[in-house]
């Protein structure tokens, strides 16, 4: 009986120390390693001949499952757990220090970082994390002092740069902790669903390639440095992609592509929802492979929400990231445009990075703070077709002195001014109908035998760079000629080529068919996952080339008869 | 006495039983195995009677390999774990040969540089991931697309090839592949696959000795499991099944001397079974050793310069001969390229690379005439130590076989590939991974001396030179990994001289002797070897990686995967008559500005 009762009593204090915990998590000892050792680093070093100004430490801890099958067979699955640090020395002052941009670069510094990037142990052992700590502090000390020197000698030689801003921002201190993220994935469940979801591909000869990649990952970030931010975040985060490819009998190679995305285990849809999407692909590929090839093409278009946001995202998004208005190399499309007129004064465009959701979207470019310690805040880049706001990291550009929280990296590259959530808003917008009908009012008006709707964009890749023709390159994957009677005819082959500046002039009207566009976008600091968002735009002139083609025919042969050798 | 009787009877049915289940366990798992490798043979036959191009020629030699890799990495530092891949990874490739033409001629040995220009990645174009699941359908789904995509390129290059081919004079009358017998072997394996959960625990446990030694700067454990499960089949009726299972166990220290030149060291454990691994005593007393050793050479002294006799002593001397001839042993065809010019600059690159094959010097004296070289892949072990080169069949289906190499000083053959050059026709089932490479090298003497008659003589030959000391390797390099990594290091930080000798010694005439850090062979190279003096009693077994001839990847294109292929050389301890060694020299990065975490407060 006394027995009984002591248990039950243990029972309750071991519930209620349990409670305790889950509501006051106790203190971070990894975190707490991490400042120790910058404390450490900070105060030792401030008497050697060129102290530090800056530190900071970012560990990012990141476990991945990874499952992908093609035609019904699992072809991969792993699950992997990654440490990694970043750390950001800074010798000199906030004006000039050692990440200033050397005009003639020497040897690449990502390599040498590489060689030497210590071992940090994934458990949670404080004193290992320190020595990872210590190693990396060591090295980057002496990169940065002589990279300082070099900077120095650089600005005595060169002529004065246009721009003349500091090299780094002061920005106020913060501390922020999340909570470490629920992560759960039946993997074996999740194996046999893509095995059955791709399982339909195989009984279509035109049918190449086709697969499902499952990615499933929990991301918990630690970030503290020298002004006092100590910062905690952590993200789970799902992905499917499906892919797939059908080859036309002249050798033209037509993907087609889904992706989903979610913070939740359970926000990705179930698998009627899915079979539907696959089945649905296939007609598509099937209609593709007889589909005539269009010519090249100068007219109006009508380009639905998904294509306008990552035209958007590509030609628009890259050239107000802030370092590209003070980078020698960058063709500085937007440098001196502010408070003036970019686009058509019905339209604005934010970065909200502190939105989740739009509509019944989730927006996979959201954070709390950013990969520098600044909170993340919504950005008007544009007002009323005028330019107000770059997207700023805490690398000033003349007249915009402080982070707006889009200093955004991939583990192992320094932060630059990225993307987050780019929504496009359009204030006077019309029902896809009514767009539609603008469209042929303007193929009658320019007698044009058809115009052109791209109904879906796999993504594509920009060229900011002076040295490359500064043009854009959108791949589309489903597109229809709109005939002036209002009849839709799928064509395949289509590249959307053209300059930027132009195109923003050409765009004419909006409709309020607002679609999302996740996805992941690689720049100079690496992959980040953006979003972009955007309604249906009609532009009175978009160009298009034929796509470039493979010239390799379709298979002599059948596809091998599955039955044959059975079991 | 019945009662036992019924009792035996009784229980041997029982094992008659398990028998049974064990026998039909294994027939059922031969049976998973032949739907891959049926799947295998059904698209070979249909390719080979049905894929033609209207007009063209059909392939004359078709060959699938299906390569399933397993393997896992672990690491650890200061006893923690700083990778975990959770399971052991596991893929699973695909790699097709496609011949067109014929033996004397075909598409092989050509390199295409307006292709390579086009698409760098060409030369993987025969490889490719396959399912994972041994699904019948997809397996031969996989193998049809490919074989598809390397008929039209095989026509494509060998019709540039004919048109490159005419427009040279004299043309070389090699054929392109050599004729094998067909055979059929099944080699699958027999080794268990080993204890994730244990090699965790031992990379911990043999890291944290390093967390009592701060003035160690960075250490660390790696194990890298792999196992290659390889299927093969051909259309002139070769086949087979081989297993290659491998465990690596590495533990690396690294500090810097008081005048800041950085000092790394580390050993290697091979193994093809975990059971042979050592006990973690014993590898927690070889860390204490390496611990102690680097901590040692950061005060140990050096030398400016160097040129007198040299004895490489027990493993040091299999490892210097391995390193120098170990690659220069084997054939290696340079191709055809529809660039003559880019042909020359080709070859001149790749003979830096990878060591020019000696295939020129054949009949000539390339070591001393006491000295004699074989290639004996049967041979599982020497004197207690296994030989990891050892090899039944090899990647072509052709049987290894002992070849001799190096008879009495003069160079009598190579190793090849189904590759013919010049004067070797024949394979000598040499073939691993990308290109022909030795299996188990033994070299053996005439002249041999005990170890104590090597050092009288090597200090003799020492004062004759008038130096007071001579000096004795005995480790040359910490394996072809390291030496790797340090030749990346010293490029990027802007060096270039060869890596530190990794153990050697003064030796003066009193036998007392004195480590040396920081020194390194200054022109070491495969003539020196004819100036070898005396060879020991005692020969050493050192096993390494070997980097292939690069020229075979562009001859006939990638088509497998797996790890580099391993040779195992034999060879007593090597007296040389001069060699020179010469400093390292800096700049050498700065001492540590702060004092490791783990130090004493």
């Amino acid at each position: 009986m006394r027995v009984t009762v002591r248990i039950w009593l243990a029972l309750c204090l071991f519930c209620g120390n349990h409670l305790l915990v889950a509501q006051q998590p106790p203190a971070d000892p990894i975190l707490q390693a991490m400042s120790q050792e910058l404390t450490r680093s900070m105060q030792n070093l401030k008497t050697a001949p060129v102290p530090p100004y800056f530190l900071s430490y970012e560990l990012t801890d990141n476990r991945a499952i990874n499952v992908s099958a093609a035609f019904g067979a699992l072809v991969s699955s792993s699950d992997r757990r990654t440490r990694v640090l970043d750390v950001d020395l800074r010798v000199g002052d906030y004006k000039l220090d050692n990440s200033h941009a050397l005009r003639q670069q020497t040897m690449s510094d990502t390599f040498q970082d590489f060689l030497g990037s210590p071992l940090v142990p994934l458990e949670d052992d404080p004193l290992g994390v320190r020595v990872a700590l210590w190693q990396a502090t060591e090295q980057r000390y002496r990169r940065a002092v002589e990279r300082l020197q070099q900077v120095q000698a650089n600005v005595q030689v060169k002529v004065a740069p246009e721009d003349t801003s500091a090299d780094f921002s002061a920005e106020a201190p913060h501390l922020y902790s999340e909570p470490i993220a629920n992560f759960s994935l039946d993997t074996k469940a999740w194996e046999t669903r893509l095995r059955n979801l791709t399982t339909p591909f195989a009984q279509h000869a035109e049918i190449l390639e086709a697969n499902a990649q499952l990615g499933a990952e929990v991301e918990t970030r630690r970030y503290v440095n020298s002004e006092g931010s100590q910062i905690r975040m952590s993200t789970p985060f799902y992905r499917l992609i499906l892919t797939a490819t059908a080859k036309a009998d002249d050798g033209m190679e037509l993907p087609l592509y889904q992706t989903y995305t979610s913070f939740h285990s359970d926000g990705l849809p179930d698998d009627a929802t899915l079979s539907a999407d696959v089945d649905k692909m296939i007609r598509t590929l099937l209609a593709l492979v007889k589909a005539p090839i269009t010519d090249p093409y100068t007219g109006p278009a009508i380009l639905s929400g998904r294509a306008s946001a990552v035209f958007f995202h590509e030609i628009f998004g890259h050239r107000v990231e802030g370092q590209r208005q003070k980078n020698e190399d960058d063709a500085q499309t937007f440098k001196k445009k502010v408070n003036q007129a970019v686009l058509p004064d019905f339209l604005s465009v934010y970065s909200d990075p502190t939105l989740r959701r739009l509509g019944h979207s989730e927006l996979v470019g959201s954070y709390a703070f950013d990969d520098e310690g600044v909170p993340a805040r919504k950005v008007t880049v544009v007002e009323n077709g005028i330019l107000k706001e770059f997207l700023m990291s805490r690398t000033p550009i003349a007249g915009f002195d402080h982070s707006n929280g889009h200093g955004r990296h991939q583990q192992g590259y320094a932060a630059a001014a990225r993307q987050s959530n780019l929504i496009v808003e359009s204030s006077r917008s019309v029902s896809r109908e009514e767009l539609k009908k603008r469209l042929l009012a303007e193929i009658k008006a320019e007698n044009k035998p058809y115009g052109l709707f791209f109904d879906d964009i796999e993504g594509g890749f920009t060229f900011t760079q002076r040295v490359i023709p500064n043009a854009f390159n959108v791949r589309p994957t489903i597109v229809y000629r709109v005939y002036p009677d209002g009849r839709q005819e799928l064509v395949r082959g289509v590249d959307l080529i053209g300059t930027p500046l132009t195109s923003f002039s050409k765009i004419v009207a909006a409709d309020d068919d607002v679609e999302v566009f996740n996805g992941v976008c690689g720049a100079e600091s690496g992959w980040v996952p953006v979003s972009a968002s955007a309604p249906g735009l009609l532009v009175s002139q978009i160009e298009v080339q034929r796509k470039e083609k493979s010239q390799e025919r379709a298979p002599l042969l059948p596809p091998p008869a599955a039955s044959a050798g059975g079991k | 006495m019945s009662m036992l009787l019924g009792d035996k009877i009784a229980r041997s049915k029982g094992i008659a039983v398990l028998a049974l289940v064990f026998l039909v366990s294994i027939a059922k798992a031969q049976n998973q195995d032949d739907v891959v490798m049926r799947a295998m043979r059904d698209e070979l036959a249909r390719s080979m009677s049905q894929l033609q191009l209207p007009q063209m020629e059909r392939p004359y030699f078709v060959a699938y390999r299906v390569q399933d890799l397993v393997g896992d990495q672990i690491s650890a530092t200061l006893g923690g774990l700083t990778t975990s891949s959770g399971p052991p990874s596991h893929s699973r490739l695909i790699g097709v040969e496609l011949r067109v033409g014929d033996y004397s001629l075909d598409n092989t040995n050509f390199l295409s540089m307006q292709r390579l220009g086009g698409d760098p990645m060409a030369v993987f174009a025969a490889i490719r991931e396959a399912s994972l699941d041994d699904n019948y359908a997809q397996i031969r789904r996989t193998l049809w697309l490919l074989t598809d995509r390397q008929y039209k390129r095989a026509l494509e290059d060998l019709s540039a090839k004919r048109a490159a081919m005419k427009d040279r004079a004299g043309g070389d009358s090699v054929p392109d592949f050599s004729k094998e017998p067909p055979i059929q072997m099944n080699a699958a394996s027999t080794v268990a696959a080993p204890n994730i959960g244990d090699l965790e625990a031992t990379a911990r446990d043999i890291s944290a000795i390093f967390r009592s030694a701060p003035d160690i700067d960075r250490s660390a454990v790696t194990i890298n499991y792999t196992s290659v499960h390889s299927r093969y089949v051909n259309s002139e009726g070769t086949s087979f099944t081989r297993s290659d299972p491998l465990i690596q166990l590495r533990v690396t220290a690294q500090t810097q001397a008081v005048d800041g030149q950085p000092i790394s060291d580390s050993f290697l454990v091979m193994v093809r079974n975990p059971a042979d691994l050592p006990t973690r005593d014993q590898l927690r007393s070889r860390t204490q050793q390496l611990s102690a050793f680097v901590l040692k050479l950061r005060s140990a002294s050096s030398l400016d310069r160097y040129n007198g006799p040299v004895l490489f002593e027990g493993p040091a001397a299999s490892e210097i001969f391995l390193e120098q001839f170990g690659p220069r042993l084997a054939t290696s065809r340079t191709p055809v390229s529809d660039n003559s010019q880019f042909e020359m600059v080709f070859s001149q690159m790749f003979d830096r690379l990878g060591g020019s094959s000696l295939q020129d010097k054949i009949g000539a004296r390339v070591l001393p005439e006491f000295v004699s070289v074989r290639d004996v892949p049967s041979q599982t072990e020497f004197d207690g130590a296994p030989l990891l080169g050892v090899s039944a069949i090899d990647d072509d289906g052709v049987r290894s076989r002992e070849t001799i190499l190096v008879d009495r000083g003069v160079l009598k053959n190579l190793l090849a590939s189904r590759d013919p050059v010049r004067g070797i026709l024949e394979s000598t089932g040499s073939r691993h991974g990308w290109s022909a490479t030795p299996s188990n090298i033994f070299v053996t003497s005439t002249k041999t001396m005990t170890p104590e008659e090597l050092k009288q003589e090597l200090m003799r030959r020492a004062k004759d030179r008038g130096l007071d000391y001579a000096l004795v390797v005995r480790r040359v390099g910490a394996g072809s990994e390291a030496s790797f990594i340090e030749m990346m290091q010293q490029m990027a930080t802007g060096g270039g001289s060869r890596p530190s000798l990794a153990e050697v010694y003064k030796l003066y005439p009193d036998g007392h002797e004195e480590p040396l850090r920081g020194v390194h062979l200054a022109d070491m190279s495969i003539e020196a070897f004819k100036e070898i003096v005396a060879t020991g009693d005692r020969p050493a077994v050192y096993s390494d990686q070997l980097m292939p001839q690069m020229n075979s990847i562009f001859s006939v294109g990638i088509s497998s995967g797996g790890e580099l292929p391993i040779v195992s050389c034999v060879a007593p301890s090597l007296l040389f008559d001069e060699v020179s060694l010469a400093k390292s020299e800096g700049p050498f990065p700065k001492a540590p500005m702060l004092r490791s975490p783990l130090a004493p407060k």
